[in-house]
């Protein structure tokens, strides 16, 4: 993506591409998760969409979308220790401009007349987590394994906290104090897209770079968790410090590593819990870059936890340099794949800019064609906690 | 905008070209018109029943064979691949940048032929096992099918798509062989490819290295059910009631006609635009997860509005009321329009990605209509077509289906 600073903290990134048939667009407020602001920043994210001084309710919002081809949603991201809103849009080509209007009126005019109906829409989601058991099994193995760190933060917020918060003082602190990336993907230009910023997005200059994540961690002792819930099968959800530093070489060692392990359908673990030994129907790692975490589930019989266990712990050691020309590949095309969606491009480059890392995706690629050995990557993951959902 | 070159080829394949251009990926999907809903069929004047979950079970069994595993043969050419079963359909794809030629060449084989062994049948019952207890742990899965089970008495589609553990220990191997000798023919089955392609090369191979069996089943149709639906209602741990309202379709006019018509009203009844909608969430009777899903087969057919809470009852009222008055004031064409044209730009948006793409062209070819059809069906739509599907959400065509939490 091209990127043009417009004010101190509010950039701009433009795809410029004849692929798509639809424009992407997408507005993000940057800042700094913690525990103190997590809710009330989430709320900011349930009151846009309510009303603004054009379109007072949400139901005049939408037919006003449907009016200009529009679909558009405003949610929150947690990306390692940043909580974001995200203002996201598609459109036909020819209602860009009314669509980045309407982006302007929602964001800049908000006129909050429906609080107690966005309180509700935030308590149903943080409530509705444990409705989706396999999501809930990893949020809470994170939320324990993080409870010292900024990360261990619920990106939703928490329910006991709605009830206090001032929501224009909310909307107010998000304004003033979020680090600001504007993204279009699709023909829009960047001198188009800039002119859209400065016509319907009148952000004022800040100063606010957001903190580097922390990664280095050493637990001394495994965090055994158990928590008890009518399921017909336990969910099991592993978190591991890889204390490799994201923005080094090394990362993309691990992220081929991760593949053989249990990042794929030919991956270790899912080859000896699944296939050999119908333990289970899923099992996967995943990487949890900004902070370096390994995240291991698994839906399993409560019985059959320590045999799982077993075989997590052997897969660190039968994975070799036989297999990795596959798993580069693998990698190497996702990251070409990820070109033909919209969505996966912004997210790629939003994950850059967090970590002030410059790739893009085809240096991406490049780094993992260049991998040669996996060799000792994993010598410094240490497990850190055990989460199980069991009945 | 939607483009797509079709082909129906000598081995009886129906071959779908969707161009991409300028695209990375490519994806094939190949499909055939058999899915859990057809456990019931004739063959050779034969009458043959089968347990619940056969379709899946095959589809498992697919990427198996006496030498090399399927998946791994895919990874090691850079390439993703997996399956999918639902009522209608079994579709097996791959997708990758690299050596799309030699996928293709791959998945043709494999659905080529079946190896199957008592071992590795009895190895596959565990994990189906895992994965239906994986479904029964989710309670919109179970929801569901509780809402088909509510509003059919006979139709197949009131199972669920996996069966069950009882059912799925019944399958053998002879059951297995002769629903892929049934099913897997030329005529049963659609190849769709997409990316940036060339579609003359694709129907080339395809026609040349494509072999499926021939002759088949004849499957079993079923007649519109009349009777009241009942109310199911079942507990799991959630949060909050979680609810389904569901109408019957009847199945006498068009699949495109029940997937516009449908999908329109649903929006005039649930979408965030809805004057409906507004007063429920006023009222506090809806919130966020209030929404729709429209299940539509060739014999049979649901509208589903859905949401969590324990105003179900009011909700079904309000729903049945506002339908009502629809049909005695009726409703603008001016909004009618504006919605239909939203439901195209959806479709537009949707086909930006090459999964949804094929996977909705697959399901089109299944239930015996065309994408396009669909899309053009949008401009044809008026106040009468709403009107007569408005007719079918009355009191006695309905169920309401709940998954509340223990004890409550």
């Amino acid at each position: 993506m091209k990127k043009t600073d417009l004010k101190e903290g509010i950039s701009i990134y433009t795809e410029e591409t004849d692929k798509f048939d639809i424009e992407t667009f997408c507005i993000l407020l940057r800042l700094p998760l913690t525990r103190e602001t997590a809710t009330s920043n989430a709320l900011v994210s349930k009151i846009l969409l309510k009303g603004c001084n054009k379109y007072i309710t949400e139901r005049e919002i939408a037919v006003r979308l449907e009016e200009i081809h529009t679909v558009m949603d405003c949610s929150i991201m947690k990306k390692g220790e940043e909580q974001i809103i995200q203002l996201y849009f598609r459109t036909e080509k020819e209602f860009s401009e009314e669509a980045f209007e309407l982006a302007g009126n929602i964001l800049f005019e908000p006129i909050f007349n429906n609080i107690e109906e966005a309180k509700r829409d935030l308590l149903s989601d943080i409530e509705g987590l444990v409705n989706n058991k396999r999501r809930y099994a990893v949020e809470r193995c994170i939320e324990n394994m993080c409870s010292n760190e900024d990360f261990g933060v619920s990106g939703d917020g928490y329910a006991e906290d709605i009830d206090s918060v001032d929501i224009k003082e909310a909307y107010e602190y998000v304004m003033d104090n979020s680090n600001v990336a504007v993204m279009s993907v699709g023909s829009t230009k960047s001198h188009d897209l800039e002119e859209y910023v400065r016509r319907y997005l009148p952000f004022a200059e800040r100063d606010n770079r957001p903190a580097d994540n922390s990664y280095l961690s050493s637990p001394v002792k495994v965090k055994e968790i158990e928590e008890k819930m009518d399921v017909s099968q336990g969910k099991l959800a592993m978190g591991l410090r890889l204390n490799i530093d994201p923005k080094s070489s090394e990362w993309y060692r691990a992220m081929v590593a991760n593949e053989l392990f249990g990042g794929s359908a030919n991956s270790e673990l899912f080859m000896e819990a699944r296939e050999k030994e119908s333990l289970c129907y899923y099992i996967s790692s995943k990487l949890l870059r900004f902070k370096s975490i390994m995240i291991i589930e698994a839906g399993i019989e409560g019985k059959n936890k320590e045999k799982v266990e077993e075989i997590v712990e052997n897969a660190f050691d039968n994975i070799s340099d036989e297999d990795i020309e596959t798993a580069k590949t693998s990698i190497v095309n996702s990251f070409n794949a990820a070109g033909d969606k919209a969505e996966r491009i912004m997210d790629y480059n939003l994950g850059q800019i967090i970590l002030d890392i410059p790739y893009d995706m085809a240096e991406g690629a490049e780094e993992i064609k260049k991998v040669r050995s996996i060799e000792g990557v994993f010598n410094s993951c240490v497990l850190d906690t055990v989460y199980m959902l069991r009945s | 905008m939607i483009n797509i070159i079709s082909k129906k080829l000598e081995n009886g394949v129906t071959c779908y070209v969707l161009p991409k251009k300028g695209y990375n990926e490519k994806l094939a999907m190949l499909a055939f018109n058999y899915g859990s809903r057809d456990v019931s069929f004739s063959k050779d004047g034969r009458d043959i029943t089968q347990p619940w979950g056969i379709a899946h079970f095959l589809e498992h069994k697919m990427f198996e064979d006496e030498k090399i595993n399927f998946f791994d043969s895919f990874t090691k050419l850079g390439i993703d691949s997996n399956a999918y079963t639902n009522f209608t359909t079994t579709a097996y794809y791959f997708r990758g940048c690299e050596n799309f030629d030699r996928g293709l060449s791959l998945l043709f084989k494999m659905v080529g032929s079946l190896y199957l062994t008592d071992e590795n049948i009895k190895k596959e019952k565990g994990i189906i096992e895992q994965e239906i207890k994986m479904y029964e742990d989710d309670p919109y899965w179970e929801i569901y099918f509780n809402t088909l089970k509510g509003l059919y008495r006979n139709n197949p589609c009131r199972e669920s798509v996996a069966g069950s553990v009882e059912s799925v220990e019944e399958i053998t191997k002879d059951m297995l062989e002769e629903s892929y000798k049934s099913f897997y023919t030329g005529e049963n089955c659609t190849l769709i490819v997409a990316g940036d392609v060339e579609s003359k090369a694709v129907f080339e191979k395809t026609e040349k290295e494509l072999k499926l069996n021939s002759g088949g089943a004849k499957k079993v149709f079923y007649e519109d059910e009349e009777g009241t639906p009942e109310n199911i209602t079942a507990e799991k741990s959630v949060d909050k009631p979680i609810y389904n309202i569901g109408f019957r379709q009847n199945t006498d006019r068009s699949v495109a006609e029940r997937i516009c018509a449908g999908n329109v009203i649903m929006n005039i009844l649930t979408a965030k635009s809805s004057r409906l909608r507004e007063e429920l969430v006023k009222k506090q009777l809806a919130d966020t997860t209030f929404g729709f899903e429209n299940v539509i087969g060739n014999d049979f057919g649901a509208s589903v509005i859905k949401g969590e809470g324990k105003d179900y009852m009011k909700i079904a009222d309000s729903i049945t009321d506002q339908a009502e008055n629809y049909m005695t004031y009726g409703v603008s064409s001016e909004y009618v329009r504006r919605l239909a044209d939203m439901e195209k730009t959806k479709m537009i948006f949707d086909a930006q990605d090459i999964y949804s793409f094929a996977s909705t062209v697959a399901d089109c070819f299944c239930k015996n209509t065309e994408i396009l059809d669909i899309y053009n069906y949008y401009d044809k739509i008026d106040v009468d077509t709403i009107l007569r599907h408005m007719a079918e959400l009355v009191k006695d065509n309905m169920t309401i289906s709940v998954v509340c939490g223990k004890g409550a």
